[in-house]
């Protein structure tokens, strides 16, 4: 932040006239790569078979680790649907499959690390999702930032242990895909 | 939001989420009067050149004087030399000069189709823009060259204009892409009060390349151009322009909230008129810093400038003085945008602008938004900007030679003031789903400083530039499209002005408070764009622009229209007039203007 006492006195000064600091946090429009991410997860659910979800059961997405994400996902899944079932978000710290999510989000960090938590879903029917340069391990989906748009790696074998099906048109889209030649 | 959920999951792939736009929010809540010409407009329209492109915007007021010359301006001050208040950039490039603060449209001829859109701000540019976003900001911004892989060939041919496009583009490596465009036209003259042919003629070529290059993130983007045009002039005597410019741009995220953007360019031009030769160099550096943090969503950054330019008059004896001069401008900025509510959010900026010309000035910008319904907001400006002085106004002079003595006739105004303008702005924006939206804005301007040539205090020569006058503008802009049917999409635009200017006290013009400019009370345009079939467009653009004041212009309405036939996935022909209705009128009062002409063209279009 540039320390000039111009900037550093106005926006406070100003800020306290209008009463604003004493406000709860509210966020203000998502950066883009957060609200693309978000949108992103809900729409993978019509892309990929999940073995049979309980007819009355909601699809689940559940974002481990990152509150933030789990609020711009909250806002674009309102209204949602993938495959009759009404979307609904979870914001979790530590997941397990007997959690019943559809789709996982795993941000890593203090309540369990990518790692945990890829070893906790093995083999369950469940669409991980990780993200970043710095992720220690990637899961059936990863997402990437590159040449200015938002992106996504494919892991087909982790699909194929998880027992979900990728349709052809989210291959098609990925940037690579591993255990298939392209 | 759910903009985003309405795209298809390929539309999300491609998604750019770096952009040239200073600003951080999306255009539909932008609190000011922004009117954006998109590529596909451009094309649909026929235009041939950046000035006719600019036709489109209902908030400026566009002016062809010659077949070269154009003033381009919004909320008034039209004229060739008066247009001076309009900051105009490709790409982050500034092109206005520091010769008289004004454009020189001929000097910028890019592939229009390589043009992704033009945000066209009316009133007082935010805080982020550059020096002369005083009356409006014109920000052009070229495609991405991912989006341009291939290539393109455009000729047209007609009456007064023929021209070719060129443009190949290919991909680097798996996520990167180049192009490189050459454009090469000849243009007619233009005829005269009595028929004459103006001589105003010219011909020109201008190449240029784009490169981006992305990872991790992190977006570079190199782009170049060069150019040279030539043309007839009047008195016999020819000219020519010519020059290049290099810019290199580097955005990157240093979280999902912030961005860090960093540019540099480098301009040079030349231009030969009559006698008169006139250089100028523009070495520019600029980084802004973005971040999203809560409720606030902040950018703040910094940029400096140096210039280095000539005039060289051996035309007559108003002369720059010194000749040669480097100048410098530097800018701090910083602005916040506060989500107070959902539905409200308040912005405040300031800008501080320092040149060698001027002391430091502050240039502060509140704006509120209120969202009283989805797709409608209403907002309300206040603002403050400058015109940095330009060459003109402080360092040009004449003297002759009577008599065997030296008689200064005009003083240069070395205490030349730069001329401000305070703001008061109010907005509502309206959409209706996918069939419509409205858009109307109202200004109040007042003015202070402005331009006056005077007598000496003694009352005779020499002559000085002055900052003698004051005033008020205020008017009223709105604009709206409806999708009558799926094959019918109209758009209608008004432009309203009332100007009352003075003298402070005390002091005369010469100019008769010319510098104000000659512009029409209103201006309305009304477009009809058909598809009759996937393969067919017409599109019809009518325009009526009131009679200019100050030298007195008769209005004139005039009809544009083109019809364009997509014969094969990689061809389309089309057919288009200009200026229809008349075999020809006039649209500017300087004093060597010429008559625009009725006009009809042929064009094709390959892709390979």
């Amino acid at each position: 932040m540039i320390a000039s006492p111009l900037w550093s006195g106005l926006p406070m000064t100003l800020a306290v006239g209008i009463g604003l600091i004493a406000g709860p946090a509210r966020s203000a429009a998502p950066p883009l790569v957060s609200a693309i991410k978000a949108t992103y997860l809900v729409k993978f659910g019509s892309y990929v078979t999940w073995p049979s979800i309980a007819e009355n059961a909601p699809f689940a997405v559940c974002v481990v680790g990152d509150p933030v994400l789990s609020d711009v996902v909250e806002s674009a899944a309102k209204g949602q649907q993938v495959a009759g079932h009404p979307v609904s978000v979870r914001r979790l710290d530590a997941i397990k499959p007997q959690d019943e999510c559809q789709i996982v989000y795993l941000a890593g960090g203090q309540g369990q690390s990518v790692i945990a938590a890829l070893q906790a879903l093995e083999g369950a029917p469940v669409l991980t999702v990780t993200d970043g340069p710095h992720a220690p391990a990637r899961g059936t989906l990863h997402f990437d930032v590159r040449g200015g748009r938002v992106r996504f790696h494919v892991d087909s074998l982790r699909a194929e242990k998880s027992k979900l099906i990728i349709s052809s048109k989210l291959l098609a889209l990925a940037v690579s895909v591993r255990g298939r030649s392209r | 939001m759910e903009e985003l959920q309405r795209l298809s999951i390929e539309e999300l792939a491609e998604l750019q989420v770096t952009s040239v736009s200073r600003r951080p929010e999306s255009l539909a809540d932008a609190p000011a009067s922004i009117f954006v010409i998109t590529g596909r407009d451009i094309r649909r329209s026929g235009a041939r050149s950046l000035p006719e492109a600019l036709r489109l915007a209902p908030n400026l007021m566009v002016q062809q004087v010659d077949s070269r010359s154009w003033s381009v301006t919004a909320r008034g001050f039209s004229g060739y030399e008066t247009a001076n208040k309009l900051l105009v950039l490709i790409d982050g490039r500034s092109i206005y000069t520091t010769l008289h603060s004004g454009v020189f449209w001929e000097l910028h001829e890019p592939r229009l189709d390589d043009i992704e859109r033009i945000e066209v701000v009316s009133g007082p540019g935010w805080t982020l823009y550059g020096p002369n976003a005083v009356n409006g900001v014109v920000n052009i911004i070229t495609r991405n060259a991912r989006d341009t892989v291939g290539g393109s060939a455009r000729v047209r041919f007609g009456g007064a204009h023929n021209s070719f496009a060129l443009r190949y583009g290919d991909s680097l490596g798996e996520d990167d892409a180049w192009r490189v465009y050459v454009r090469g036209f000849d243009r007619a003259a233009l005829g005269t009060e009595d028929g004459n042919s103006a001589r105003d003629g010219w011909k020109g070529v201008q190449a240029g390349f784009r490169a981006d290059i992305g990872s991790g993130g992190d977006e570079i983007t190199l782009q170049g151009d060069i150019f040279h045009n030539d043309y007839d002039n009047v008195f016999g005597v020819d000219g020519d322009n010519r020059g290049h410019n290099l810019l290199a741009r580097w955005i990157h995220p240093t979280s999902d909230a912030s961005t860090l953007e960093l540019q540099a360019y480098y301009d040079r031009f030349e231009r030969d008129v009559l006698l008169t030769h006139d250089r100028l160099e523009t070495f520019d550096v600029e980084a802004q810093h973005n971040i999203t943090q809560g409720v606030h969503e902040i950018v703040w950054g910094a940029g400096g400038r140096i210039t280095r330019d000539a005039f060289i008059n051996n035309l007559n004896e108003f002369k720059l003085d010194p000749v040669r001069r480097r100048l410098w401008m530097a800018n701090l900025f910083a602005q916040d945008r506060v989500t107070i509510t959902p539905t409200l959010s308040a912005t405040l900026g300031l800008k501080v602008e320092r040149t060698n010309f001027t002391g430091i000035e502050l240039l502060p910008n509140v704006r509120l938004a209120w969202q009283p319904r989805d797709g409608a907001l209403l907002w309300l400006a206040f603002s403050r900007a400058v015109r940095t002085p330009s060459r003109i106004d402080r360092d040009l002079q004449a003297t002759f030679v009577i008599g065997g003595q030296d008689v200064q006739f005009l003083a240069p105004a070395k205490n030349f003031r730069p001329e401000s303008l305070t703001a008061v702005e109010a907005g509502y924006r309206r959409r209706f789903g996918t069939r419509g939206s409205i858009n109307v804005s109202a200004y109040y301007h007042r003015y202070d400083d402005l331009r006056t040539t005077a007598l000496s205090p003694q009352g005779g020569l020499p002559i000085r530039l002055e900052n003698g006058m004051a005033g008020r503008s205020f008017g009223l802009e709105a604009w709206g499209n409806a999708e009558l049917a799926p094959w019918w999409q109209v758009s209608a635009g008004i432009n309203l002005i009332d100007k009352k200017f003075h003298l402070k006290p005390g002091r005369n013009d010469l100019a008769a408070m010319g510098s104000t400019g000659n512009d029409p009370d209103s201006q309305f345009s009304l477009r009809s764009q058909f598809n009759p079939t996937s393969k067919v467009d017409l599109d019809l653009i009518f325009r009526v622009v009131d009679d200019l004041p100050e030298p007195r212009i008769k209005g004139y309405a005039e009809l544009d229209a083109r019809l364009a036939w997509r014969a094969h996935p990689r061809i389309e022909l089309a057919v288009s007039g200009h200026n229809l209705l008349h075999a020809r009128h006039l649209e500017n009062g300087h004093v060597e203007r010429a008559y625009v002409r009725r006009t009809i063209q042929f064009e094709a279009r390959f892709g390979f």
